[in-house]
């Protein structure tokens, strides 16, 4: 399979945070989301990814090419959505897109007002009167209506009402459907991520922990609920890290075919993408 | 090419949004400098200065809404940035010139019923000419240091550097005129009949110079 974006041993030092060799590939036609607490080093890793930050080590690669000497022709088809920055809240859809169309070739205007229309923003009010969920609705719009082919999202459902959030997963889905097009997506709300994403990257601490297939997390990852007994009964390499509560242990199995098997345990509980990540960071081995 | 224009419309369009506040502050400037009786002082001294400060507060919109970090996600490269922005301030500090040159005339032409009187307009392009250089000589000291410190600290540092700079400068010149016996009206008249060009290419020396150093800050600078 083709890929889209290839990141390897990505280093970038801070005072008191560090992304340590970050690598993690992005499959065309595949919506990849990165998951992680706040400051876990999604938005670094993002930075790094479009070259905002200059990264200490490492490399990145779009489309096949080298970031760093090809920067211009690869971002062309990028569309980026940034959690904290965008435009002018004074600026007006329209007025966004006079700016917009002299920085992409392919700035489609027809497209981008179906989409405003779509979204039933007005062209003429500014952004700074939109509510969240227009303001993002809004900065999709904008990062989509050059035909890009990655769409990096930072955070784009964080802060929006459910309903919100449903419509702009629905679009990211729209987005992918010809396999053309593939979406790297940062979140800490990890169930929006079940709903869309083919594979989860989790990262930790400036530290990639694991990229695996969802359903692969969802179907073969389980969670053993026990008392301190059976939990003595279990070979340390059979789990990956448990969590003590007052009264049980949560102890998260990777496979958890093999080790209802092995232990002879009848109810091993599916546990969701946040259950995993809460018992990775939060966890004991 | 389209990419430096993309970042110069981006500021044009964003200024563009606070277009009735600037209308009435330039209205109310004209008409209140226009019924004063220095209304050759305000107009061509305070034109350009009006629309210098209106170019170097691109730098606090773009912090309003973290604008730098969007746009380089875009196919630019931070020197596109830096080279756009002085382009920008040019443009809107050298349309203050004209504006203000236009508005002097004008208010002249109204007030005597004599538009073109070789002597007025001699001392009107001298004092327009005079405020625009003195406007882009403060810019080329400010946007390397709002570029360094932001547009809310690099404003407070720069009113501490142009005062630094004043008292330094006016203290080398007195001392070096002492030194050489001559005074600030012999100084003047020598260098008259060039005045023009040593201004104009001190002033271009600046910028570019401001440029530069901007580029570098900027390349360096983590977003």
């Amino acid at each position: 399979m083709e890929n889209v974006l290839e990141v390897k041993d990505l280093c970038k030092k801070y005072m008191g945070f560090e992304l340590k060799n970050v690598n993690f590939i992005i499959p065309k036609g595949m919506i990849i989301g990165l998951i992680g607490e706040n400051g876990a080093g999604k938005t670094t890793t993002i930075k790094a990814i479009l070259n905002i930050i200059d990264k200490d080590k490492g490399q990145v690669k779009i489309f096949g090419l080298d970031l760093q000497q090809n920067e211009k022709k690869i971002k062309q088809d990028i569309g980026v959505v940034l959690d904290d920055s965008f435009l002018s809240e004074y600026l007006n859809p329209k007025s966004i897109s006079k700016i917009m169309k002299n920085f992409y070739p392919n700035w489609d205007e027809k497209l981008y007002f179906k989409y405003l229309e779509k979204f039933e923003l007005p062209l003429d009010k500014i952004s700074k009167e939109f509510s969240s969920g227009m303001k993002m609705k809004l900065k999709i719009a904008t990062a989509i209506s050059h035909k890009p082919k990655l769409l990096i999202l930072d955070e784009p459902t964080s802060g929006l009402d459910p309903v919100a959030r449903n419509d702009i997963l629905d679009i990211f889905q729209e987005f992918i459907e010809d396999g053309e097009h593939s979406i790297l997506l940062s979140s800490h709300i990890t169930s929006d991520l079940e709903h869309i994403a083919d594979y989860i990257t989790f990262i930790n601490n400036g530290e990639i922990i694991f990229t695996k297939p969802k359903d692969e997390l969802t179907e073969n990852f389980g969670i053993v609920k026990c008392d301190e007994n059976d939990f003595q009964k279990f070979n340390k390499n059979d789990y990956v890290k448990y969590k003590k509560n007052k009264y049980e242990y949560d102890v998260l199995i990777e496979n958890k075919y093999e080790f209802k098997r092995k232990y002879d345990i009848s109810v091993i509980d599916k546990p969701s993408i946040e259950d995993i990540m809460l018992i990775y960071i939060k966890g004991e081995k | 090419m389209n990419i430096i224009k993309g970042l110069i419309v981006k500021d044009f369009q964003t200024i563009k949004s606070y277009k009735s506040t600037i209308f009435f502050m330039i209205l109310l400037f004209v008409v209140c400098s226009f019924l004063s009786n220095n209304f050759v002082i305000s107009l061509s001294v305070f034109m350009p200065l009006l629309f210098g400060m209106l170019g170097l507060s691109s730098f606090s919109y773009d912090d309003l809404a973290k604008v730098d970090k969007y746009v380089l996600t875009f196919p630019v490269n931070k020197k596109d940035v830096v080279k756009a922005r002085y382009m920008y301030i040019l443009i809107v500090t050298l349309s203050g010139t004209v504006l203000g040159l236009i508005f002097t005339i004008l208010a002249q032409g109204i007030k005597t019923s004599s538009f073109f009187d070789k002597e007025f307009l001699s001392s009107v392009l001298a004092s327009v000419i005079g405020s625009s250089v003195g406007i882009m000589f403060i810019q080329s000291l400010q946007i390397p240091i709002m570029y360094k410190f932001g547009a809310e600290k690099g404003r407070i540092i720069q009113m501490i550097m142009i005062v630094v700079l004043m008292i330094g400068i006016s203290l080398i010149v007195t001392t070096l005129m002492n030194f050489l016996g001559i005074s600030l009206e012999n100084l003047l008249s020598m260098l008259k009949n060039y005045l023009i060009v040593i201004l104009g290419i001190t002033m271009i020396a600046m910028y570019l110079l401001s440029f530069i150093i901007s580029c570098k800050i900027y390349c360096k600078k983590e977003i």
